[in-house]
C-alpha cells in the first residue's frame, strides 16, 4: 500500500450545521454531523464508509464534493489543497494566511509536510502577496478541474434524475460544460456511455420515467464516468435497488473501476455489500472514525469495540448457526450535544473511568490500521 | 410523450367543466378577434366626404351615438340597450379585447416577477431569502386597492396606470408559491447531482429546479387572469381606471351607478345596463376559473 499514490487526503474534516431559532435566526446550537475526520484514499482502491444513520457518513461524501462548504480542515486532491477552490476570493485569502503563511511564519520548515512544502516553495518563489495571487488566479478553472476529478452517484435512483430532461441532456450536460467532449460529439460519446453501463444506446431520447429503478442508477453511473472522474463517491448507490439488481450493479461498478482505473468511496450502512466491494473500510460513529482498516483487518479482527458489535450484526445465511451477538444498549446520542470523551462511551460494554474524560486519539495499531479507542480488542 | 399527451388530451375533454371552460375561453377569443367584423368601429351620425359613416380613430373609444345620456333599452339596432348615448353592444364586444389585454399582460408580468424573486429566494436562501420574503410581506400588507388608488393617484388615471399598480401589487403570491415549491425541490438529488457536475446557479434554476416546480405557478396565473379583470374593473368603477367612454367592462358599469335602483316603483327597468357587461364578466372570470381547474387536473401528479 505504501508505494501506491495518494488520491484524495482529508485532514481534520470538520463540518457543522447550524440549529437557529427566533425572530433574529440566532444560532442555538451546532448539530456537529462530522467532527474532526481524517483519511486517505489511495488511487485505485474502493474505501468502503460505514456506519449507522446519522453518523454522518453521506455528510463526509457531501462535503468532499463540496456541496457542502467544510467548516474547517483541509481536503487535498492530486496534491493539491482544493478546500478554498470553491470560497468567495476574500475567504479563501483568509483561508490560505491561516493555513500556510502563518505556519511559513512561526515553523520550522524542516517539519512540514509534503504538502506544506510544496506551498511553501511556492511561498519562498513568489513572496506573500504573489502567494495570493498565483494560487487564487484561476478559480473557475481549478473548480472545473475539481468537478472533473470528483463525481458522485446518488442513492435514490428515482429522485437523481431529472424528470424533465432527456437522457442525452441528463448525461452529457456536464461533460460539454466542461469541454470533456464537444457538442459535435454528444451522440456518438452518450451513446458510448450508456452502453458501457449497460443501457441501450438508442433509448438516450427518453425520458427518466421510462426506466426502471436499476436502469436509472446505471444512467446514474453514465452520468458521473463521461466525465471522466478519478474518483466516484458512491452514496448508498445500490441501497435502494432489489438484491438480484443490486449485485448487477455492483459488478458493473468493479467492471468500471479495472477499466477506468477509478476510485471509489463507497458509502453504505450494508456491511456485507462493503465487505464485497471494498478494499479498505472506515467506520464511523457519531461523527468521528473509531476504526479504519485493510478489510482483511476490519473483518477478521476488528479492535474497536463498536466495529466488533457491527460485525456481530452482520446476518449469516445458515439457520444452524449460533452466533454470539454483541447487543448495545440505548441509541445513538444526539450530534447536538455529543458525550464527553470517546463518544461511544456511554454504548460501550467494555468502558472504563477514562473513556468518559479522555477522547481517544485515532492510532495506527498495526500499518495500516487505525483505532480509536483507549483498550482496543478489549472486548473479545 | 405522445402517447402521455395524448392521454392528458383525453382525460382533458372527459371532464364537462373543462369542456366548458376551453369552449367559453374560445368564444371569448373569438369575439375579441373578430372584434371589428361584429361590431364595426364606426360612427354613424357622421359621414365622411363620400357619404360613408366615419371611421373612428380609436375603436377602443366607444362613439356617442344619441345625446341624450338616458338609457335606452334593447332595439333591433342597438340589442343590448344604450347608455350615456353609447351602444352596450360595442362596449361589451370591444371590451372582450380590453379584458383580454389587462389579463394578458398583468398576469404575464406579475408572474415574471413573482418567479424572478421567489426563485432567487428560494435558490439562494439565507439572508437573501430573508430580506425578499421581508419585502414581500410589506407588499402584502398593503391592501390592494388602497396601494392602487394612491399610485394611481401619483401615476395619473388611465388603464395603463392602472396596469402598472396591478403588476406593482400582484407579484407576491407567485413569489411566495414558487419560493416554497423551490424549497422542496432545490433538495431533490437531481439538483445536487447538477452541483457536483458544476453546472451554474442560473442553469440550475432555468433548467433544473423551474421546469419541476413552474405548474402551480401556471395554474395559480389562468385563475388569476380572470379575476384580475374583476379588480380592474374595480377601479375603473371607482373612476381610477379607463378613461370615459373607453370600451371596458367596468366602466361600463360605471355608467350605470346612477341608474342601478331602476326608476321609482321598477326596480329592474334598467336591469340591461347592468347585466349584459357584468354577465360578460362573470362569464369571463369563470372560463379562466374552470380552464385553470382543468390544467390543475392534469398537471396534479398525485390525481393522474
Amino acid at each position: 500500500m505504501s508505494e501506491k499514490k495518494v488520491l484524495v487526503r482529508v485532514e481534520n474534516l470538520v463540518k457543522y450545521f447550524p440549529i437557529r431559532a427566533g425572530v433574529f435566526k440566532r444560532i442555538v446550537a451546532w448539530v456537529r454531523a462530522v467532527d474532526d475526520v481524517s483519511f486517505d484514499i489511495y488511487e485505485g482502491e474502493t474505501v468502503g464508509l460505514v456506519g449507522e444513520s446519522g453518523c454522518g457518513k453521506t455528510t463526509v461524501g457531501m462535503t468532499l464534493l463540496r456541496l457542502y462548504e467544510p467548516t474547517s480542515g483541509r481536503i487535498i486532491v492530486d496534491n493539491e489543497d482544493t478546500t478554498y477552490y470553491f470560497m468567495p476570493k476574500i475567504k479563501a485569502k483568509k483561508y490560505l494566511k491561516n493555513t500556510y503563511i502563518k505556519k511559513f511564519k512561526n515553523e520550522d520548515p524542516e517539519t512540514f509536510t509534503f504538502i506544506d512544502k510544496k506551498y511553501y516553495d511556492l511561498y519562498k518563489e513568489l513572496g506573500e502577496s504573489g502567494f495570493y495571487s498565483k494560487l487564487l488566479s484561476d478559480l473557475p478553472e481549478k473548480r472545473s478541474e475539481f468537478r472533473k476529478t470528483m463525481q458522485i452517484v446518488f442513492q435514490d435512483p428515482y429522485s437523481s434524475l431529472n424528470p424533465r430532461i432527456r437522457i442525452k441532456t441528463i448525461v452529457s450536460e456536464g461533460p460539454v460544460l466542461h469541454k470533456v467532449i464537444k457538442k459535435s460529439e454528444v451522440i456518438e460519446k452518450v451513446k458510448a456511455a450508456l452502453e458501457e453501463v449497460g443501457i441501450h444506446g438508442d433509448h438516450m431520447y427518453r425520458f427518466p420515467h421510462q426506466f426502471s429503478g436499476g436502469q436509472r442508477q446505471r444512467i446514474g453511473i453514465a452520468r458521473a464516468l463521461l466525465m471522466n472522474p478519478k474518483l466516484i463517491v458512491a452514496d448508498e448507490a445500490v441501497a435502494a435497488l432489489d438484491v438480484s439488481i443490486r449485485s448487477q450493479v455492483i459488478n458493473l461498478m468493479l467492471d468500471l473501476q479495472e477499466k477506468h482505473n477509478l476510485t471509489y468511496l463507497f458509502i453504505s450502512h450494508d456491511l456485507s455489500v462493503i465487505k464485497y466491494i471494498s478494499d479498505r473500510v472506515i467506520v464511523m460513529y457519531l461523527g468521528k472514525i473509531v476504526e479504519n482498516a485493510p478489510k482483511k483487518v476490519l473483518f477478521d479482527d476488528p479492535l474497536h469495540p463498536y466495529t466488533k458489535a457491527l460485525m456481530s450484526a452482520i446476518p449469516v445465511p445458515n439457520p444452524d448457526y449460533k452466533k454470539k451477538r454483541i447487543i448495545l444498549t440505548g441509541d445513538v446520542p444526539s450530534p447536538v450535544n455529543p458525550p464527553t470523551g470517546c463518544r461511544f462511551h456511554p454504548r460501550c460494554p467494555v468502558a472504563k473511568e477514562i473513556c468518559s474524560k479522555e477522547e481517544p486519539q485515532l492510532r495506527e495499531i498495526q500499518p495500516g490500521h487505525f483505532v480509536a479507542c483507549h483498550f482496543p480488542g478489549s472486548l473479545k | 410523450m405522445n402517447t402521455e399527451l395524448k392521454r392528458t388530451l383525453r382525460k382533458l375533454f372527459k371532464n364537462p367543466s373543462a369542456i366548458l371552460g376551453f369552449a367559453l375561453l374560445a368564444f371569448f377569443i373569438l369575439v375579441a378577434v373578430f372584434a371589428p367584423l361584429i361590431a364595426p368601429p364606426i360612427n354613424p351620425l357622421f359621414p365622411d366626404e363620400n357619404g360613408n359613416p366615419m371611421k373612428l380613430d380609436d375603436p377602443y373609444i366607444m362613439p356617442i351615438l344619441s345625446w341624450s345620456s338616458d338609457p335606452v333599452p334593447p332595439s333591433k339596432d342597438h340589442p343590448f340597450g344604450m347608455i350615456a348615448g353609447r351602444d352596450i353592444f360595442y362596449g361589451v364586444v370591444w371590451g372582450t379585447r380590453t379584458a383580454f389585454k389587462i389579463g394578458l399582460i398583468v398576469v404575464s408580468a406579475s408572474t415574471l416577477f413573482g418567479i424572478i424573486i421567489g426563485s432567487i429566494a428560494g435558490y439562494f436562501g439565507g439572508w437573501i431569502d430573508e430580506v425578499l420574503m421581508r419585502i414581500t410581506d410589506i407588499f402584502l400588507s398593503i391592501p390592494f386597492l388602497l396601494a392602487a388608488m394612491v399610485l394611481t393617484t401619483i401615476l395619473g388615471s388611465g388603464l395603463d396606470k392602472v396596469m402598472i399598480a396591478m403588476i406593482i401589487f400582484g407579484w407576491m403570491a407567485t413569489a411566495r408559491l414558487i419560493r416554497a415549491n423551490i424549497l422542496q425541490v432545490k433538495e431533490e438529488q437531481f439538483v445536487l447531482a447538477a452541483k457536483a457536475l458544476g453546472i451554474k446557479n442560473f442553469i440550475i434554476i432555468v433548467r433544473h429546479i423551474l421546469p419541476n416546480t413552474i405548474f402551480p405557478v401556471l395554474v395559480q396565473a389562468t385563475m388569476r387572469l380572470g379575476s384580475l379583470v374583476i379588480t380592474a374593473a374595480a377601479l375603473s368603477f371607482l373612476g381610477l381606471g379607463a378613461p370615459i367612454g373607453y370600451a371596458d367592462w367596468g366602466s361600463m358599469l360605471n355608467y350605470t351607478r346612477n341608474y342601478i335602483l331602476g326608476s321609482s316603483g321598477q326596480a329592474l327597468a334598467y336591469w340591461y345596463t347592468v347585466f349584459y357587461p357584468g354577465m360578460a364578466m362573470v362569464l369571463f372570470v369563470l372560463a379562466w376559473n374552470l380552464v385553470g381547474d382543468a390544467l390543475r387536473d392534469v398537471f396534479d401528479p398525485k390525481l393522474k
